[in-house]
């Protein structure tokens, strides 16, 4: 999970212009930069977990999203039976997802990781389907809400009001993503999981447990889901179908940033939640914000490909 | 045959990977009707001018002429239909196919027969290297008879040069002994033929010609009898322990 | 060959004796089978595609809106379905066909997703949401003509998977699949092949998508572009077996049918089973049915020989 280092005369220019880009946006279209960064924040919160499994583990998870439909509701069942604010209850949420990650890591993902892309693919798109359907069963398609004072919290600059609350989700993705860091640089069992993602079978010969590596970062990227389940709930309906477009806005991102390039899933977040904010801004076109995502998502594959790098 | 113009120009071809220069600025000519000896030790860049002849890479700088046509933007496929075809040292079969189906793709695509015609020409190609179990699947065959086949298949899609990389390598005496012969054939054929061989009899045995290279460049070249008494090609082979 | 040919003919067989249920039935199933028929073929070249659904959804808009607003010939305007599908196959293949594995697979997504949108938000031309009816259905729904409908289209489909495995085609295909390099050391035009056929399997995803809106006379943007036409025929080729015709042939009536049992018997959650046979396949069955009755075969036939042996 190397830091890509990017050429000398790029690393100047493009930061330069996002900066220029973000100032000029700012000062004609305020609330798509606020909204654009807090649902970008959402969008790398959820895909640095993602990016996590593709890159050390090798598996594209479909079912990425629907764990996060999966966390929310659990959060808030618990919400309902014990009252439990949907932000304490991450602290159950989570690890009760790295729980969840972890078994299903050992009873269907370690069983495909040498078996044709097809198959991974399909597995995950199964246990998609059997989540969805199951939360469909349980609760019903109807969209369920959680009602707490403090998400309907909102600033004001020149007589333009938005919700900070979504503040919450940049803080929960720098916050992630400076822990992720700290633990894959400086730790040992980081610096394993690091080894194996970069080579795993010269790793196996230095005698890391990669089978350990692949599960504990599969249950760890389940269980940060979790993070953004609890923090989604109290500013947003869930249905069964709720997670499940962040799975190809997570690859997206990934394939933005360049595998193994978590800081520049954020900075790729920023842009995506930016450019969608602005699209929806537009008079009668908001519908279309969608083409952004799905058209960057398509151009930064084929333009990666042509360089004649895969991400 | 010194008169005729060359079957393969090569002129300053240079193929980088990033800083490392696999092959540096070389040229050269291969005669029509020739055998040529390419020598060098490991990562002298051999393999990596094969494939930048063929076609499977693209040279970071240089042209490269076959018949007097330039064919350096040219594709694999392309090259391979206008006549350069090759063996893959590391041998590349189609897992999913017999020996003969898999020197019927050549037959069919590089040679551009229909079915019926292809499967013919694969049958005279693969009695003509030897191949006798031709429906087998490829996880029964030999290394000699995968060995066989990657000639079969640079055969069948009848090139005017081929480039045989390290075809000898792994076999015994004996089966060493068969394929010179069957080299041999194949010159006399009228095909051009480029031979990549570590094995120095070989080279001895079968090459009008020679070309030593070391780290991308060519230190020596000239019949086997003048560069095997080079200092160059003595010294880079024995920092090599050969 | 003769199994195939066995099933043709109970295909012709059935709706002399079938009632209007069996035969809707098997309708959906042929349609499935089309499909999934399709998708094979594109794997049959080592790219995995997910864009079925988006295919087959724009050959059920062109055909639906010919209809509608030029006054066309349904049945023509199921050809013009394929003919749309096959030209925007044809355009998109010069830019994504140099992708291979994740990053094809994700980009064909990627572009039924933009379908989808374009078709949701062209609300003048494409009715928006809601989408668009037609005063009639096909035959006015005649289920015994709509059958014979399907019923060709999937025969269309059978005999061009069967042109694939009988013509240099298949060499073609295989090779590319195996390897790459072989391939075009041995005067194969990958691109050239692989643009064939996704033009070609598009076709028929829009054939497919055509006979679809027009057997209902109804096209919108969640029944055109719907995720079971992707998923589905999917499940049914693994469940069969890939890379041929006769396993997408097999897997589709196996599972069309049980599917359709299970939609009767469990109205709720019957996609969970769904799931789960797609989970169970891919860890127990990855060579599907097809798969495992040849490695029986196998198996009784080396004993066969065994036996004989010994006498």
């Amino acid at each position: 999970m190397a830091e890509t280092k990017t050429h000398g005369r790029h690393q100047f220019t493009l930061p330069l212009l996002a900066i220029v880009a973000l100032i000029l946006i700012f000062i004609f279209k305020p609330y798509a930069v606020i909204y654009g960064v807090q649902r970008g924040s959402l969008y790398a919160l959820i895909a640095m977990p993602l990016a996590l499994t593709l890159g050390i583990v090798g598996i594209l998870n479909l079912a990425h999203g629907d764990f996060l439909t999966l966390g929310a509701y659990i959060a808030y069942w618990i919400f309902n039976s014990t009252g439990l604010d949907p932000l304490l209850s991450i602290f159950a949420v989570a690890p009760l997802l790295f729980v969840v990650g972890a078994g299903l890591y050992k009873i269907t993902v370690s069983k495909v990781l040498r078996a044709p892309l097809l198959n991974q693919l399909l597995l995950t798109f199964g246990i998609a389907m059997i989540l969805e359907e199951v939360i469909n069963l349980i609760w019903t398609s109807r969209p369920r809400n959680v009602y707490v004072n403090y998400a309907s919290a909102s600033a004001s600059i020149g007589g333009f009001r938005f919700g900070t609350y979504e503040f919450s989700y940049l803080l929960a993705a720098v916050g992630v993503l400076v822990l992720l860091r700290l633990f894959l640089k400086h730790t040992r069992l980081g610096k394993a999981a690091f080894a194996v993602g970069q080579n795993p079978k010269g790793a196996k010969i230095v005698g890391i447990n990669v089978e350990m590596i692949y599960l504990l970062i599969f249950s760890i990227s389940v269980g940060i889901v979790g993070i953004a389940a609890g923090l989604t709930l109290p500013r947003m309906s869930i249905f069964p179908l709720f997670g499940s477009p962040f799975t190809l806005k997570s690859f997206c991102l990934a394939a933005m940033a360049g595998l193994g390039n978590l800081t520049g899933i954020l900075w790729s977040g920023l842009a995506l939640g930016i450019g969608e904010a602005l699209v929806q801004s537009i008079e009668g076109y908001s519908g279309w914000s969608d083409i952004v995502f799905f058209g960057v998502l398509i151009a930064v594959i084929t333009i990666r490909s042509y360089r004649g790098s895969y991400v | 045959m010194k008169n005729e113009p060359p079957i393969l120009t090569v002129e300053k071809l240079i193929k980088r990977f990033g800083g490392l220069v696999a092959v540096d600025n070389l040229s050269f000519t291969v005669q029509q009707g020739e055998v040529l000896g390419v020598i060098g030790p490991n990562g002298a860049g051999k393999t990596t001018l094969t494939n930048v002849v063929s076609g499977l890479y693209r040279p970071s700088e240089g042209r490269i002429f076959f018949q007097g046509k330039d064919v350096t933007e040219l594709d694999a496929h392309q090259r391979c239909r206008l006549g350069i075809s090759r063996t893959f040292q590391l041998m590349r079969p189609i897992r999913e196919f017999t020996i003969l189906e898999n020197v019927m793709v050549s037959a069919l695509f590089g040679k551009g027969l229909d079915l019926k015609s292809a499967q013919n020409r694969a049958r005279e190609v693969c009695e003509f290297v030897g191949l006798k179990r031709l429906k087998i699947p490829i996880e029964s065959a030999t290394v000699l008879e995968l060995k066989k086949m990657e000639i079969a298949r640079a055969l069948a899609s009848g090139p005017q040069l081929v480039f045989l990389d390290e075809v000898m390598a792994g076999l015994n005496v004996d089966e060493t002994n068969e394929m010179i012969e069957t080299v041999k054939k194949i010159n006399a054929s009228g095909v051009t033929v480029i031979v990549i061989e570590h094995v120095m009899n070989v080279i001895k045995e079968l090459t009008h010609r020679v070309i030593v290279l070391d780290r991308g460049r060519i230190i020596a070249e000239g019949s086997y009898e003048e560069v095997s008494h080079q200092p160059e090609v003595i010294s880079a082979y024995l920092g090599e322990e050969e | 060959m003769l199994i195939i040919l066995a099933v043709v003919a109970l295909g012709f067989l059935f709706p002399l004796y079938a009632g209007p249920y069996p035969l809707h039935v098997m309708t959906t199933v042929l349609t499935y089978m089309a499909l999934g028929l399709s998708w094979d073929m594109m794997l049959r070249t080592g790219q995995l595609s997910f864009g079925t659904a988006g295919f087959f959804g724009l050959g059920s808009y062109a055909a639906l809106l010919t209809t509608l607003y030029l006054g066309l010939n349904p049945l023509a305007s199921i050809f013009v379905g394929g003919v749309f599908a096959a030209i925007v196959a044809f355009a998109l293949g010069y830019a994504i066909l140099r992708l291979r594995e994740i990053y094809f697979a994700i980009t064909t997504l990627a572009l039924a997703g933009v379908f989808t949108v374009v078709a949701r938000n062209l609300h003048d031309f494409t009715g928006g949401p809601e989408g668009k009816i037609l005063p009639s259905a096909i035959f006015n729904g005649d289920p015994t003509k709509v059958y014979w409908l399907t019923f060709s289209v999937a025969l269309g489909s059978i005999l061009v998977s069967e042109l694939f495995q009988r013509t240099r085609i298949r060499f073609a295909i295989t090779a590319i699949r195996n390897d790459e390099i072989t391939a075009k050391s041995s005067g194969i035009d990958i691109f050239k092949y692989l643009l064939f056929v996704f033009v070609i399997t598009s076709a028929i995803q829009g054939v497919v998508g055509g006979a679809y809106a027009q057997q209902y006379g109804f096209v919108s943007p969640e029944s055109a572009f719907s995720t079971n036409f992707l998923l589905l025929p999917i499940a049914m080729c693994l469940a069969g077996g890939i890379y041929s015709t006769l396993g997408p042939v097999i897997g589709s009536v196996i599972l069309g049918v049980l599917s359709e049992y299970l939609k009767l018997r469990f109205p709720y959650g019957h996609l969970i089973i769904y799931g789960v046979i797609i989970v169970a396949i891919v860890l127990f069955m990855p060579h599907g049915i097809l798969g495992m009755l040849k490695k029986i075969a196998q198996k009784t036939r080396t004993e066969v020989g065994g036996n004989e042996n010994e006498k």
